[in-house]
């Protein structure tokens, strides 16, 4: 019973194998052909190095939004100073989470987590900074001047201004 | 020489020489009827071959492209809504447990404290391992957030998208395709053994198992096994139309013993998990073990234990009778007769079967493939298809994140029905009985400084009518329209100058037309910061007439209206139609400085591989100053605090709202649009038909509005806007508009101004009284008051 139904087996698969000349095993999913977008839109500019900015000031001044954070274990005693501050941190959060991300050239992630920033509190200026830098790194010199302009509007102290007034001399060296 | 008896017999030769004629026809004729029967089945045989390797070469399955909400960002302080909270965590899979959290996906409730173990975040610009979280509740806030293995405080938590939807071709079925290699041994023991346990060593076609199932049969008189082997049922699944004849049966076998031939077992095993019917979810059929794996236990397949395994396999022999949310008894018994049928092929030990079959059959519980935001869903769909033809959409398995947050979604939906709900019990003249005429709204959430979608909800009922009415219908914006006549006067008017109050005729195209104010008032003069509160048309086409129309025009304009606007006098109480989508889209500009953002529903698109095909980012434009948007929200507060919405403290609005009421010619548009730096919502309720409502924008759509921002407490907060440099406070005389004589004016009032336009001129009217006179005027009313 076997060895007959070998030999159909056999027969068959050659018939079959002649029919197709092809024999190797694969995976499952090597098969299947990858779907390609049409193009749409600009094509992201992406820097293969950091910005040179970073390495001139993560460590001083403003710019770092390491901030000192709340010590754990007990639940903070409820007042609204309290929730304002909590709200600007989890936003520096996001900022911190974004600014790497920029720092990785990962261009689009950092947008994407800098938005989240500034819908969770847009009070919060160096979101604004960070995604002019990312336009910046995008070539695109309309939003950056415009993220530029935002961040100002938060960010009045004098170390930022100087930052600010920096990153907008580079954008102004950007081609129109 | 004939020999008797030796006599040749001819009649006998002609018969024998007759018979090996025929006999040789008869074997040339077969010899040839064999080759051709060859041929046929040969040719036959490359036939089906060259359609299995179309078909295994191509994509096998349609995978439905899959729609996700944004993510949910979690941060002490943050203000919560348990109930929209709660489901939430429902939706997104998390299931109630009582002991100790374990595993991914555990959940535990208490009244101040929520203990969750977060499934994985994987979203394009962020992964992270699910992790152990404590949110700990005080009233209605998150009082604090952290891990609670390690005790790690947590300043910002997120909680992954929620699927909100499916692009479905026509057979509507769902899979998530899964590799061999991610699928645990033991569900692979499970299946060969419920199914085909002679897998591995047959070639096809299973003589044995054909037997022993015949003689079970035989025994037990019934049908209770089948003999296919898993190539055949996938030959049977896969290729065929499900009916039983002998030929069929036949073609099946052969299918078998080709797919046996070209391929491993290892692909055809992984082929076959992945193509099994395995029930149904509503009115999707649930295909696969991957999806079956998340439809019943809420987790990959990769961490399925042995009894799941177990019961997975169960139910490929009758999915919707063995499932264990149609009978969970006989899932299980069917689960254990499995787990026996293990340990009879050695697979498994005793000891584990033991403790596997007394386990539970404990599932995720699901919620049928509703319709999510469906609204919302068919507005980005929209911009979807510009990108994609609607088959990619249906089975190449994208994966498409968005703005919603569906939270406030619900909020928005829930809010709607109740509101015109309770307006079609108020008032009487607004019920109608058929249901496509009945009374309809829209609502529109929005982040008005990302340009982000929070919400939309159409219309009242999308199954009545899928026509949306935030992003189709054009509708007369009415008073909600003035904020834009108010801006383009910023240069040249201050909320202190004084309008006229009187009634004028103009004459337009040779018509002559004739404004009235909603009621009739006395004061011939009012202050554009009045004027503004309390919506009065006269006083605003009194000042679009002083601005000119054309600069009206041109100021609306900048906000990209869809709209032709025209510099007629009707403009100033918004006589042309607006896209409600583009006016809730302009307000954002006066709650985000003065930038405009576009209206953002779409945010990633993935393949199913994980690689982005499209992303789509915040992109803002200016089309004011931020001074100018900083006036405009302070002129708006004063429709809340004093105007038209001064209702919305009723409602339980506590936290500091600019907000501008619409109401349009005979009541056939109720409008609100509200904002604070955080949120901006705008709602709309009318007929289709253009039927009137007989109320005001702020007895119909104010309500709802306050309803919404009453759900959603997570964005709402006590910030108010900064006050930009390029704006003053002055101490002005409510009668002149300029700047209050100290001790000479009788009614001051503190006014912001653009620091370019503020009055420098001190109150003509109260100045010139002198210092004696002044101190008996003072005195009088000192003593009238008694």
């Amino acid at each position: 019973m076997g060895i007959s139904k070998s030999i159909i087996a056999i027969s068959l698969g050659a018939l079959a194998l002649m029919a197709s000349g092809c024999t190797t095993e694969r995976s499952a999913f090597t098969y299947r052909r990858p779907y390609q977008p049409p193009p749409y839109g600009q094509q992201p500019y992406y820097r293969s190095q950091p910005p040179p900015f970073y390495r001139a000031y993560p460590q001083e001044g403003p710019p770092s939004p390491e901030q000192p954070l709340p010590p754990s274990g007990e639940p903070q005693p409820e007042q609204p100073q309290g929730q304002i501050g909590s709200r600007a941190l989890a936003s520096l959060q996001l900022t911190q989470q974004g600014r790497t991300l920029l720092q990785q050239g990962k261009i689009d992630d950092a947008i994407s987590v800098l938005e989240r920033g500034v819908g969770l509190d847009s009070n919060n200026g160096q979101n604004y900074y960070y995604l002019a830098e990312c336009w910046i790194s995008k070539g695109n010199r309309a939003q950056a001047e415009e993220f530029n302009r935002l961040a100002g509007l938060y960010l009045t102290d004098s170390a930022w201004a100087a930052h600010l007034s920096e990153q907008k001399a580079r954008i102004n060296q950007m081609r129109k | 020489m004939a020999v008797p008896g030796c006599i040749p017999d001819i009649a006998a030769m002609k018969k024998r020489r007759f018979n090996s004629f025929l006999w040789k026809w008869l074997i040339k004729y077969a010899a040839l009827v064999v080759v051709v029967l060859a041929v046929s089945l040969a040719l036959y045989g490359w036939y089906l071959s060259y359609k299995i390797e179309k078909r295994f070469s191509g994509r096998r399955w349609n995978v439905p492209s899959k729609v996700l909400s944004d993510l949910t960002i979690l941060y002490p302080g943050q203000g919560i809504n348990r109930t929209l909270f709660q489901e939430k965590l429902q939706r997104l899979g998390y299931r109630k447990v009582s002991r100790e959290l374990e595993h991914k996906g555990d959940l535990r409730l208490s009244p101040s404290v929520i203990d969750i173990f977060l499934h994985d975040l994987d979203i394009p610009s962020h992964k992270r391992e699910g992790l152990p979280a404590r949110i700990r509740l005080s009233q209605d806030r998150i009082a604090s957030i952290e891990r609670f293995d390690t005790g790690e405080y947590v300043p910002l938590l997120e909680l992954e998208p929620e699927e909100i939807g499916l692009f479905f071709g026509a057979e509507r079925e769902q899979r998530q395709l899964v590799s061999i290699k991610d699928v645990p041994e033991n569900l692979v023991h499970a299946v060969l053994a419920a199914e085909d346990k002679r897998f591995y060593q047959h070639h096809g076609m299973d003589p044995w198992g054909v037997l022993r199932a015949l003689y079970t049969d035989i025994r037990h008189a019934k049908l209770l096994q089948g003999g296919s082997t898993i190539t055949q049922q996938l030959a049977k699944s896969y290729f065929l139309t499900p009916k039983r004849t002998i030929s069929r049966k036949l073609q099946e076998l052969l299918m078998s013993f080709i797919i046996e031939a070209k391929y491993g077992k290892n692909v055809i095993l992984e082929i076959y998990l992945n193509e099994i019917y395995l029930g149904r979810k509503g009115t999707v059929s649930v295909n696969g073990v991957g999806e079956a794996s998340n439809f019943l236990f809420g987790k990959p397949v990769s961490e399925l234990s042995l009894p799941e395994c177990a019961a997975i396999a169960g139910m490929i022999k009758a999915p919707n009778h063995y499932s264990p949310y149609a009978n969970e008894k006989l899932c299980k018994e069917r689960r254990n007769a499995v787990l026996r049928m293990m340990k009879e092929n050695g697979w498994i030990s005793e000891a584990e079967v033991e403790a596997a079959s007394s386990s539970p059959v404990t599932t995720v519980g699901f919620a049928a493939y509703g319709r999510k935001a469906p609204y919302f869903v068919d507005y980005f769909a929209e911009q979807l298809k510009a990108l994609y033809p609607e088959d990619v959409l249906t089975s190449y398995g994208l994966t498409i994140y968005t703005t919603l947050d569906t939270q406030v979604q619900l909020a928005a939906e829930r809010a709607l029905e109740k509101g015109l709900e309770h307006l079609e019990e108020a008032y009487p003249a607004l019920r109608r009985t058929e249901p496509e005429n009945k009374l309809q709204g829209a609502v529109i959430v929005m982040q008005p400084k990302t340009g982000y979608i929070l919400a939309l909800a159409g219309g009242r009922n999308y199954g009545v009518s899928q026509f949306n009415r935030i992003a189709q219908a054009r509708r007369q914006p009415g008073s909600a329209f003035k904020p834009f006549v108010f801006l383009s006067a910023l240069d040249r008017f201050t909320p202190a100058s004084i309008l006229s109050n009187e009634p004028k005729t103009y004459v337009i195209d040779g018509k002559t037309w004739v404004p009235e104010n909603y009621e009739p008032m006395e004061q011939q003069f009012i202050s554009m910061r009045s004027a503004l509160a309390q919506s009065v048309n006269l006083a605003t086409i009194d000042l679009a007439m002083q601005v000119g129309l054309d600069r009206v025009v041109d100021t609306a304009n900048a906000f990209h209206f869809s709209t032709t606007l025209k510099p007629y006098p009707s403009i100033s109480l918004g006589a042309f139609e607006v896209v409600p989508l583009e006016l809730a889209r302009a307000y954002c500009a006066f709650a985000a400085n003065g930038v405009l953002p576009y209206p953002l529903s779409l945010k990633e698109v993935l393949d199913e591989h994980g690689q982005v095909l499209e992303r789509r980012h915040m992109t803002i434009e200016p089309v004011t100053t931020p001074e100018k948007a900083f006036m405009m929200s302070s002129l708006m507060r004063s429709v809340v605090t004093e105007g038209t919405a001064h209702s919305l403290r009723n409602l339980g609005i506590s936290f500091p709202v600019a907000g501008k009421t619409g109401t349009t010619t005979d009541y056939k548009d109720a409008w609100f649009v509200g904002y604070t730096s955080d949120i901006l919502a705008l709602v709309w309720v009318g007929f289709d038909n253009g039927d009137s409502v007989h109320l005001t924008g702020s007895a119909a759509a104010l309500p709802i509005w306050a309803d919404i921002m009453n759900s959603i407490p997570q964005y709402v907060s006590d910030d108010w806007f900064k006050v930009p440099p390029g704006v003053v406070t002055k101490t002005i005389c409510s009668d002149s508009g300029q700047l209050a004589v100290r001790g000479g004016c009788p009614n001051t009032v503190e006014e912001f101004f653009l620091a370019e336009n503020a009055p420098t001129q001190y109150c003509p009217i109260h100045r010139g009284v002198n210092p004696f006179d002044r101190m008996i005027r003072e005195g009088r009313r000192f003593f009238g008051n008694f």
